[in-house]
């Protein structure tokens, strides 16, 4: 079964064409190239639709690394 | 903060939101009409408006549509200026992220993926912020109340 941080690396990879990415729980947009801004919303809706979960402000405004990310995640698919 | 007669610079607070907003929208559009959020989202500028709304009641910090982060000139228990500045990165986030989180989070799918199409246009003209630089965005004072020094007060309050 895949884990949380290969579903993420799976999406990001797609959606930033970098076919070859690793992410790491302590990657954030500083040290994914590709991962901004602009990218943001489209990688996060991936995961939301992907996931059938959605998230709110809060919770986007609480996410500065992948380890953010993948509790998040965890936390909604409890 | 009593700075010169009449004039009373303060936090902004709950109260202040529909003007906080409207300092949003004069600073974006300057002399003209246009809401550059409108043609990038696909919006009109009531439900602009609503969105921002939507955004400061969150009072997420440190970011351009961040209520905590703007000053507000009284003049007579009347709002009369306002301005937004934040210490870029402060929480470990860009404030650009957060800004389209939480456009994100209160447009509908399909102005996000309207905006896609203008994403390479924004990223041109968007402002590149250091972290750890105080970031100065929105001021705006009503007319009557212009020439009197109270941007001034405001930026060095």
């Amino acid at each position: 079964m895949q884990t949380t941080i290969e579903l993420i690396t799976e999406i990001f990879a797609i959606l930033l064409k970098r076919p070859a990415l690793k992410l790491e729980m302590s990657d954030s947009p500083d040290t994914v190239a590709g991962w901004d801004s602009l990218t943001h919303p489209e990688l996060i809706t991936a995961i939301e639709e992907k996931l059938n979960i959605d998230f709110d402000f809060k919770e986007l405004a609480s996410i500065r690394t992948i380890a953010d990310l993948v509790s998040l995640i965890e936390l909604k698919r409890k | 903060m009593e700075i010169q007669t009449g004039i009373q610079i303060r936090n902004a607070v709950d109260s202040d939101i529909e003007f906080i907003i409207e300092t949003i929208i004069r600073a974006e559009t300057g002399n003209g009409n246009s809401i550059s959020y409108c043609k990038l989202f696909n919006i009109n500028e009531p439900e602009f408006r609503s969105v921002l709304k939507k955004i400061l009641e969150e009072k997420i910090c440190n970011f351009e549509f961040s209520l905590a982060d703007f000053k507000v000139a009284v003049s007579n228990g009347t709002s009369v200026a306002a301005y937004g500045a934040w210490l870029e990165g402060k929480e470990g986030i860009s404030s650009g992220i957060l800004k389209i989180s939480a456009l994100k989070t209160f447009l509908g799918k399909e102005n996000i993926a309207y905006y896609k199409q203008y994403a390479p246009v924004a990223d041109e003209i968007s402002i590149r912020r250091q972290p750890g630089t105080i970031q100065f965005e929105s001021i705006y004072i009503v007319e009557e109340f212009r020439g009197k020094n109270i941007g001034k007060m405001l930026v060095q309050a």
